[in-house]
C-alpha cells in the first residue's frame, strides 16, 4: 500500500488525475465515443504504416545516402517534432500547474510540495516524449 | 494553571506588493474563538489568511499557530491549520470521497482512517447522495461543503475561512453555519472574512475591522457599539469605523 504523501502515492494520484482528464476530453463522457476513438487511432495508425511503405519503404530498399537534401529532411523532421513536443510540454504544465488549481491546497498542507514538484515535472516529460 | 496559548498571535506583520497590503499587523484569536475579519475590498485580508496558512512568505513579523512558530515550523504549524478560501478547489473528475480521501493523504492520515472520516463528513454535511458522483457538475453550493469537508478531513485547531458563504443559496448557507458551529462549540477556533455582515453579528464572538492593511477596531458587537457610542447595527458600525480609519491613516500619510 502506498504510504500518503509519498512520492508514489502522489504518482497515482496524478495518473487518475490524468487518466480521467484525457478519458472525458477524447469521449466528452460518451462511452460510445470512447470506442469510435479506439478504432480511429488503430485505422489512423494503419494509414501511417501503409504511407510509410509506399513512399519511404521504396526509398530505404535503394539505401539512404547522406545528401544535402535528405539532411534537409531529417532536420526539417526533427525541428517539426522539437515544437510539437514543446507545444505538448507547455499545455501539460499549464494543465498540471495552473488549470487545476490545486496549488494552494497543497501547499496549505504539511506534504513536501518538493515531491509533488517532482512528480508533476517527472509526469509532464513523460506525456510529452509519449505523444 | 498556565493558560492555554492563542489559536493566532500576529506581530508587527507586513507585506506588500506594489503598495503595502498588510501594515504592521498585530491580532490575538484566542483558542475556541469564533472571529470575523471585515474590511473594504482591498483592506488586506485574503492576505493575511494567505500568510496564516503558509502560502505567501511575510515581509515581516510573525505568526503563531496555537503557540508554534510558523517561519520556524511550517509543516507541524500547517498540520493544525485548515484554509478555504473564496474559490474553492475541488477536482472536478474525483467523487466527493476521492476528493476527501486524498486531501486526507496531504495531512498524512492512513487510508482506512481517512475513509472512515470521509463517509462521516460526507453524512455531516448532507453530500452522501452524491459521495460516488463526480464533482464536475455540483453546484457551487455543494462544491463548498465538499471543500469544507476537505478542511474539517484532518481536525484541525484553527480553521480559516475566506468568504465561505458568497453564492451559497440560504440552505447551503445554514448547513456550513451549523458545521462552523459545530466546530466552535468543540474548542476548534474560527477565522472567517466576509462582507454578509449579518453572518459575523450573528456568528462571531469578536470582530476585528481591518483597512488598508490594518486592524482598525475590534471587539464584541457590543464593544463595538460602545466605540462608536451608539446603538446601531453592524453594517452602520463598519461603515463608520471605515470611514474613521481610512480618514486617521490618511492624515497621518
Amino acid at each position: 500500500m502506498r504510504t500518503p504523501g509519498s512520492l508514489t502515492w502522489f504518482a497515482g494520484h496524478e495518473f487518475r488525475l490524468a487518466w480521467r482528464d484525457w478519458f472525458a476530453m477524447v469521449t466528452a463522457g460518451r462511452r460510445t465515443r470512447g470506442i469510435v476513438i479506439a478504432l480511429f487511432l488503430v485505422v489512423l495508425a494503419g494509414a501511417f504504416h501503409l504511407m510509410a511503405s509506399v513512399f519511404i519503404a521504396p526509398w530505404a530498399a535503394k539505401g539512404i545516402v547522406a545528401d544535402k537534401s535528405t539532411l534537409v529532411l531529417i532536420t526539417g523532421g526533427g525541428f517539426l517534432f522539437w515544437t510539437v513536443m514543446l507545444s505538448q510540454a507547455l499545455e501539460s504544465v499549464t494543465r498540471a500547474y495552473y488549470a487545476r488549481s490545486d496549488l494552494d491546497l497543497i501547499l496549505s498542507s504539511p506534504a513536501s510540495a518538493r515531491r509533488l514538484f517532482a512528480v508533476r515535472t517527472g509526469a509532464t516529460g513523460i506525456l510529452t516524449l509519449l505523444l | 494553571m498556565s493558560l492555554p496559548a492563542p489559536a493566532l498571535e500576529i506581530h508587527g506583520l507586513s507585506k506588500a506588493f506594489d503598495r503595502p497590503v498588510v501594515d504592521n499587523l498585530e491580532l490575538t484569536v484566542r483558542a475556541g474563538e469564533f472571529y470575523a475579519l471585515l474590511g473594504p475590498n482591498g483592506a488586506g485580508k485574503t492576505t493575511i489568511l494567505r500568510m496564516v496558512a503558509g502560502l505567501t512568505p511575510p515581509d515581516g513579523g510573525s505568526i503563531s499557530i496555537c503557540g508554534i512558530d510558523t517561519a520556524r515550523d511550517p509543516v507541524a504549524a500547517k498540520r493544525i491549520v485548515a484554509w478555504v478560501s473564496d474559490e474553492p478547489m475541488v477536482y472536478d473528475r474525483l467523487t466527493p470521497l476521492e476528493y476527501l480521501e486524498f486531501v486526507a493523504g496531504l495531512w498524512q492520515i492512513e487510508a482506512g482512517e481517512a475513509e472512515r472520516r470521509a463517509h462521516e463528513l460526507i453524512g455531516w454535511l448532507g453530500l452522501a447522495p452524491h459521495a460516488n458522483e463526480r464533482c464536475g457538475g455540483f453546484s457551487k453550493g455543494m462544491l463548498q461543503k465538499v471543500a469544507l469537508a476537505g478542511a474539517l478531513v484532518h481536525e484541525p485547531q484553527l480553521i480559516i475561512l475566506d468568504e465561505p458563504l458568497t453564492g451559497l443559496d440560504a440552505g447551503s448557507a445554514r448547513q456550513v453555519k451549523d458545521v462552523l458551529k459545530q466546530k466552535v462549540a468543540s474548542g476548534v477556533t474560527v477565522i472567517m472574512t466576509t462582507h454578509i455582515l449579518e453572518v459575523a453579528e450573528r456568528m462571531a464572538e469578536r470582530i476585528g475591522v481591518l483597512a488598508r492593511g490594518r486592524l482598525i477596531a475590534e471587539g464584541t458587537l457590543a464593544e463595538l457599539r460602545t466605540r462608536i457610542g451608539r446603538e446601531t447595527t453592524l453594517e452602520e458600525i463598519f461603515l463608520d469605523l471605515v470611514a474613521e480609519g481610512t480618514d486617521a491613516q490618511s492624515a497621518a500619510a
